[in-house]
């Protein structure tokens, strides 16, 4: 069954449930009402006849006599019986011919007054004392009106009831629709996504309804699917190009070499041109080696203990080798009192690598400008923040730093693979830590390393 | 040492705006002022320096100590102030007593604002600030204006298509 009519299968049955219950008490009530005011009327004309017949005074006798010919219209299949006090249950049963309640002939005998109900016919009855007779008087009647009112009541009931239920299917079916008419919005929007034009998002509201929460879902899954494709199809460019470099330059040195005969110093000089391509090639090549490592390795990493701020400052000193100019500064203001919270469990050389990587890109795109490295633990992180003063990253290319060979527009010229990042990226997941990048285009940059404290950790990611 | 202005809507995304200070004066030391609009009742039960502990949540609590230390050799104080003024001679006034060097404020505004009570500085910092810094800034998804509930039913049934 289609949820559309689900819902208003229930909506209908809830509603309809309601309305029966409320209709029941209404006509319960009308019943209830009809009969006690028969019972009323009955019991007035049996107060009459009573005086009618029992009155001393012969003037009021005519009075209750006129008043019931003129005034008091006849109740249907009205009967009057008046028996004296000592005439048996059975007795009265027969003339009446009516099965009498035991109940009505004692409340008679004992509370002087009675009524009941049998069948269709009303009872009234009267016991009548004074000191010289003792009589019952009994009137029955039959109320044509009540029934009738009654019967038509139901008839009124059962056809509102009968049109409420159309007129609820009709409006549950409209609002169904009208509800999950974005549902069926998403699933034919969904069904024309493909790889040709996945960049196509889904329409989404203000609301924070589940459906506008299922479209942003479709639409984050399409975002990380799109981002997937773009990092494959963008991958391979980038290498291919980034190999074909080195290669073309090596070829094109070696082919003019080889178009005549040349001199030793000659064929040295291209020999060192060679030689510095082939070195960048097999950089190149380690880090796509060391990148695939990171992915294919996972389980086979060596853990241990190590703490952050004596890595940092190894890092440093790597890098005060290579680039004796670089301003890095390493702020040990509000460092922790216990060296325990500074303690990580990961791969050494990883960490290493990713640490190196974030420092050395800090000075590098900022030629050199002061870095402040600070290291911020307490009981759940270690963060370790790394402010330059650099060129930035523009906003529109923040979200394809994590791309291998991506590089911002604004750092062609800085040498480099694109490479750093995503390595630094993919070893921080690996050591379930996180990586944090701030940046202001012609600022500078915050990152923010987040490795999460050993105490918190179980394991490594897998 | 500067003293840089910031508005804020006590969102912990609009703390993103103290890395943009810290970015735009690297060699000086600021000390903070975030600063939220507010409109004060007539007859209020709260007084000012409890509204500014009592509107913003934990999280942008906590996130603001962990920036103040991720950056403690750059920022020397943090300082929350309530502008309630309602003129723009209030508004200087503000300024001048805050003794405001520099501004930073985000290009699309603020949105997020824990109530209707509070509002946003930007045009105001924009107008009088003796210098400003316009940045880029993202609100993220959740910064929807409030809407009536008759228009979010109005829209659960797309009758306002």
């Amino acid at each position: 069954m289609k949820i559309k009519n689900k819902i208003t299968f229930i909506f209908v049955i809830l509603v309809a449930t309601m309305q029966l219950v409320i209709f029941t008490v209404i006509y319960l009530f009308a019943v209830d009402y009809t009969t006690s005011a028969f019972f009323d009327k009955l019991k007035k004309r049996t107060i009459i006849a009573e005086q009618s017949y029992f009155e001393k005074d012969t003037l009021n006798v005519e009075i209750y006599e006129d008043l019931r010919r003129k005034h008091l219209q006849t109740l249907p299949e009205e009967q009057e019986f008046i028996f004296p006090i000592n005439t048996e249950l059975k007795a009265i049963s027969e003339e009446l011919k009516i099965a009498l309640p035991e109940t009505f002939y004692s409340s008679l005998i004992t509370n002087n007054y009675a009524e009941a109900k049998v069948g269709k016919t009303f009872l009234s009855g009267i016991n009548y004392n004074d000191h010289t007779a003792n009589y019952l008087i009994i009137l029955t009647a039959q109320d044509h009106d009540g029934v009738n009112e009654l019967s038509n009541l139901r008839t009124l009931l059962f056809f509102l009831f009968l049109l409420n239920i159309i007129v609820l299917l009709l409006l549950g079916r409209f609002f169904a629709k009208r509800t999950l008419n974005p549902l069926t919005q998403i699933i034919e929007k969904v069904n024309t996504i493909r790889v040709t034009n996945l960049h196509e998002r889904l329409q989404t509201t203000h609301n924070r309804d589940e459906l506008s929460q299922l479209a942003s879902t479709f639409n984050d899954m399409l975002d990380r699917l799109e981002t997937s494709f773009d990092i494959q199809s963008n991958f391979i460019n980038n290498a291919s190009h980034e190999l074909k470099n080195p290669l073309t330059a090596i070829l094109g040195q070696t082919e003019i070499a080889l178009l005549k005969e040349r001199s030793p110093e000659e064929y040295i000089k291209v020999l060192e041109g060679v030689e510095t391509e082939a070195l960048r090639l097999d950089a190149l090549i380690n880090s796509l080696l060391k990148f695939a490592q990171t992915e294919n390795d996972e389980k086979g990493l060596l853990i241990s203990p190590m703490r952050l701020d004596e890595l940092i400052l190894e890092v440093k000193g790597n890098i005060d080798l290579i680039n004796p100019e670089n301003k890095i500064e390493i702020d040990f203001n509000d460092f922790p009192e216990n060296p325990d919270l500074l303690v990580v469990e990961g791969n050494y050389g990883l960490i290493n690598i990713a640490l190196n990587n974030i420092l050395d890109n800090a000075s590098k795109f900022s030629e050199n400008k002061k870095v402040i490295v600070k290291i911020v633990a307490n009981n759940s992180v270690i963060k370790i923040v790394v402010t330059d003063q650099g060129v930035g990253i523009p906003a529109d290319e923040i979200k394809n730093i994590y791309q291998p060979f991506y590089r911002a527009a604004n750092v062609r010229n800085v040498k480099g693979y694109g490479f750093g990042l995503p390595l630094t990226y993919k070893i921080m997941k690996l050591h379930s830590g996180t990586i944090e990048v701030f940046s202001e285009h012609k600022k500078g940059t915050i990152v923010t390393v987040i490795f999460p404290n050993k105490h918190q950790r179980t394991s490594i990611s897998k | 040492m500067k003293t840089v202005l910031i508005p804020t809507d006590f969102s912990e995304k609009s703390l993103q705006l103290i890395k943009n200070a810290v970015l735009h004066y690297p060699e000086e030391s600021i000390h903070l002022v975030l600063a939220i609009g507010y409109k004060m009742p007539l007859i209020s039960t709260l007084s000012k320096s409890k509204l500014v502990s009592n509107l913003p949540n934990d999280a942008f609590k906590t996130r603001l100590s962990e920036l103040r230390l991720e950056h403690g050799s750059k920022i020397t104080d943090v300082k929350i102030e309530m502008y309630t003024g309602e003129s723009n001679e209030a508004f200087k006034s503000f300024l001048k007593v805050n003794h405001i060097d520099d501004a930073i404020i985000p290009k699309m505004g603020l949105h997020q604002f824990p109530n209707k009570k509070c509002f946003g500085l930007c045009t105001l910092i924009r107008a009088y600030s003796p210098q400003v810094s316009s940045v880029d800034y993202q609100a993220g998804d959740d910064n929807e204006t409030m809407r009536s509930p008759i228009f979010n039913l109005k829209y659960q049934f797309n009758f306002n298509k």
